[in-house]
């Protein structure tokens, strides 16, 4: 028996779009280094397994960072990642925050780490780095109460790459914002009828 | 059709040069023996280098986003750098103690250098250590040498010195004392 069901399969492959190697890669190491190696790679070979068996195959060791990949396969891994690892939600939002931290397109970004408001206002670009749909915008940036909020539109996802985004978000705010009280939650969701995601940033 | 066709080979092209960039600016950021550190405005750690990795004992995913006064013994030290870095554009050489991931102090030669953007503001800095815990542990070490040898000079010269005042006293009492015996000697001949 299939670990995802032929629904949730179809919905997935329903996906529009690509995303950049670089992206995958940092999901890769992700899993290398919750793991550690030696099981980290044969994590990895049960993922590339899994992918294959459902009918996606995938194989990390040939993406390449500057090339474009089916943006419906990385949402189909994280969904087959969750069915064998059982990763919960804080693991997928410590994937987010990982991949913030070693990404190639952030330290391509790290030129606008240089204030909120820069940060903030690049958010678009940021997104575009990564991905040939949905656009990422800033809303209500507040300075003075600590607040903004990040609104993704025309991008259906999955709800596990949600909280990859919220850990995301959460890691790059962190380089221009103190982290002892800051949070990033999704505050509206297309999986839960909303027409766009939105993240409320407080810091 | 044909221009769609050049525009692939282009994308094509870029794609393959962008990887060998970045093949290349990961092999000389990697490469690199002097533990180095990015660091932004913030100070927030954005990226390091492996010998980074190795001298202080964090993986790259635990440095990133610290703050760099977590590695600094005196945590003051970080805003005079920043100071100076802003002031100069440059730092060489200058002391400090850093903690490793084991809570070991080293000290270090610090040298820092301002990447600007578009030479009209510092974006961040270059943070570079060079450990001399063991130059500094030898040069302590030789010191303390030199200032138990010169002790010991000292005393030995104070002995010297107590003999020297001993020596000369006797010297000259034994002088009037003669001059004494001959003094006692010429008096019965007067008489």
């Amino acid at each position: 028996m299939a670990i995802i069901s032929k629904e949730e399969i179809e919905k997935i492959m329903g996906i529009n779009g690509e995303v950049i190697g670089a992206s995958l890669k940092e999901d890769m190491q992700f899993v290398l280094e919750k793991e550690g190696k030696k099981k980290g790679e044969a994590d990895l070979i049960r993922l590339e397994k899994e992918m294959a068996k459902l009918g996606y195959p995938i194989s990390f060791d040939k993406i390449k960072s500057f090339q474009w990949y089916p943006l419906n396969t990385n949402m189909l891994y994280l969904a087959v990642a969750k069915e064998i690892f059982g990763w919960s939600d804080d693991v997928f939002r410590e994937n987010g925050r990982f991949s913030a931290r070693i990404s190639l397109i952030a330290r391509i970004m790290m030129k606008y780490f240089v204030s909120l408001k820069r940060c903030f206002r690049e958010a678009g670009n940021f997104w575009q780095k990564y991905y040939t749909v949905g656009e990422l915008k800033t809303e209500e940036l507040d300075e003075k109460k600590h607040s903004a909020f990040l609104v993704l539109r025309d991008f259906v996802g999955h709800p596990n790459f949600c909280r990859i985004l919220e850990g995301y978000f959460w890691q790059v705010v962190s380089y221009v914002a103190p982290k002892e009280k800051l949070k990033v939650q999704e505050i509206e969701c297309v999986f839960k009828g909303a027409k766009t995601h939105k993240f409320k940033v407080t810091w | 059709m044909k221009t769609k066709d050049t525009q692939k080979i282009i994308i094509q092209q870029l794609s393959k040069d962008l990887e060998d960039l970045e093949s290349y600016t990961k092999d000389l950021w990697q490469s690199l023996p002097l533990p180095t550190c990015y660091i932004n405005p913030f100070h927030v750690i954005l990226d390091a280098n492996l010998a980074a990795e190795e001298f202080l004992g964090w993986p790259l995913s635990e440095l990133v986003g610290e703050r760099i006064e977590k590695l600094f013994v005196a945590k003051n030290q970080v805003q005079e750098i920043y100071k100076k870095v802003l002031k100069t554009e440059k730092i060489v050489n200058q002391e400090g103690k850093v903690l490793t991931k084991k809570n070991q102090e080293k000290i270090v030669n610090i040298s820092a250098s301002a990447r600007q953007r578009n030479k009209n503001y510092i974006i961040g800095y270059y943070l570079a250590f060079s450990d001399i815990s063991e130059l500094k542990k030898l040069q302590e070490g030789l010191e303390k040498e030199v200032e138990e040898r010169t002790k010991e000079l000292k005393r030995r010269i104070a002995e010297l010195e107590k003999f020297h005042k001993f020596a000369v006293g006797r010297e000259l009492k034994m002088a009037e004392l003669k001059k004494e015996i001959e003094r006692l000697k010429e008096e019965p001949k007067k008489k």
